[in-house]
């Protein structure tokens, strides 16, 4: 993509400073924003290509104007609305409006892949959406660490006629990580039949995501 | 609402944030509200970042190619592999390529699309990597750059600039200084700055002080 950001070879930007003794982060918003760009990255809805695609598409002139970190914060608000994990509204409002997590969108399919590494994207679903934890154990159970490389395919029973997928990280563990080692990442999707009258119709084939938060084991 | 404790000093009591900073405490609450982040993660993840990795990383790196000449070879042959013998890897490091400097060859790295840097070896960039400036001249004028950095090189040094891309991580291994035979591994890593391995100065030897 042409754009303001392929800067190389343009004239015209000015002396390089360089500061020295430089802090990691200059202020503490940065290092928020850093850490919700990169945890909300372990979702798994979108993987790097996706993550600098977004900031690419930030207007030439709020590029040039906006900060490192404010350039991933605009991606990020994007790409949680594209993704369907917040809407306008929430983001707008800053409250978060019902208690379930929302239901992705099926025009965003991210690959199950770590971000950072580059997937065959799925075709998109269709998606039924019941109240997701009220549907079967809310988590797919097992010894899961956390890995930044690899991840493996998971299926299981998670409830009455419903199987859960996800995945799951492999050893070794990346010590960039470490300290994530024990957290634990869903992004587990389900599919089965409706047996509770309370969520749909009984005998309706589902599909949806059960969670996909972080758990501190 | 749990957790929510990040106070700044300097938010006196009526004295609005800036806008940003709003924007930022919204959203991250807004995504605890909803599950979708964990806020020990969140600190965990700054941790590692502000104080375990980083250019130490790499300068510790430098100092063994230095040293263990067959380490030298694998790190130029698998860079990623031979980084991992530390326990160096993981986030936007998953391919690392080492380019070596020498008295004929001057490799610096940039990358003109965003900020592409080898986090496991040297953390999370400087600003000036990640800005206008540098971005846009290091392709056109590399050596006015290093000028810009204190590196005066002589025209019959050969200067490669290496653009990096989201899969493809450059670190550059320094020329290591005279004067520093019998240094120990620590030593030898406690002069190589993260600059060096950008490849915009060189490493000093000890004695001869001056600019970092």
């Amino acid at each position: 993509m042409n754009g303001i950001h392929d800067m190389g070879g343009m004239h015209g930007m000015g002396p390089i400073v360089h500061e020295e003794h430089e802090p990691v982060f200059h202020h503490e918003w940065e290092r928020r924003a850093f850490a919700i760009t990169m945890a909300a990255g372990f979702l798994g809805e979108w993987n790097i290509d996706m993550s600098r695609y977004v900031r690419e598409r930030m207007p030439a002139a709020e590029y040039l104007a906006a900060s490192y970190y404010e350039r991933w914060l605009w991606g990020l608000e994007r790409l949680l609305l594209e993704c369907g994990l917040l809407t306008r509204q929430e983001i707008e409002s800053g409250r978060a409006r019902g208690r379930i997590p929302n239901v992705r969108c099926s025009c965003c399919v991210a690959p199950p892949a770590p971000p950072g590494k580059r997937s065959v994207y799925q075709a998109p679903r269709a998606l039924v959406a019941p109240a997701p934890r009220r549907v079967g154990r809310p988590r797919v159970s097992g010894p899961v660490s956390c890995s930044a490389e690899e991840f493996v395919h998971r299926e299981e029973e998670i409830g009455e006629g419903l199987r859960g997928e996800g995945l799951a990280a492999r050893e070794p563990l990346d010590p960039a990580i470490a300290p994530l080692a024990r957290l634990l990442i869903d992004f587990d999707t389900f599919r089965g039949e409706i047996h509770d009258p309370d969520l749909g119709d009984p005998g309706a084939r589902v599909e949806g995501y059960l969670d996909r938060s972080i758990v501190v084991e | 609402m749990r957790d929510h404790h990040e106070h700044d000093h300097d938010d006196a009591q009526g004295s609005p944030l800036p806008e940003i900073d709003l924007r930022v405490r919204a959203l991250e609450s807004l995504l605890v509200e909803k599950g979708l982040v964990e806020p020990a993660a969140l600190n965990a993840l700054i941790d590692t970042y502000e104080t375990k990795v980083g250019p130490r990383n790499g300068a510790r790196v430098v100092a063994r190619a230095w040293l263990d000449p067959a380490y030298k070879t694998r790190l130029l042959q698998d860079a990623t592999k031979a980084v991992a013998e530390f326990g160096y890897m993981g986030r936007q490091g998953e391919e690392m390529v080492v380019l070596e400097n020498t008295p004929t060859v001057h490799n610096m790295v940039v990358c003109t699309l965003c900020s592409c840097y080898p986090w496991p070896v040297l953390g999370l960039p400087p600003v000036w990597y990640k800005s206008a400036p540098y971005r846009s001249r290091a392709v056109i004028d590399p050596r006015g750059v290093l000028r810009e950095f204190g590196l005066a090189l002589p025209e019959e040094v050969e200067v490669r600039v290496w653009d990096s891309t989201s899969e493809v991580r450059y670190l550059v291994l320094p020329e290591r200084p005279p004067g520093t035979e019998g240094l120990s591994e620590e030593e030898l890593a406690a002069l190589v700055t993260r600059d060096s391995m950008i490849g915009v100065t060189k490493v000093r030897a000890p004695a001869a002080g001056g600019r970092r």
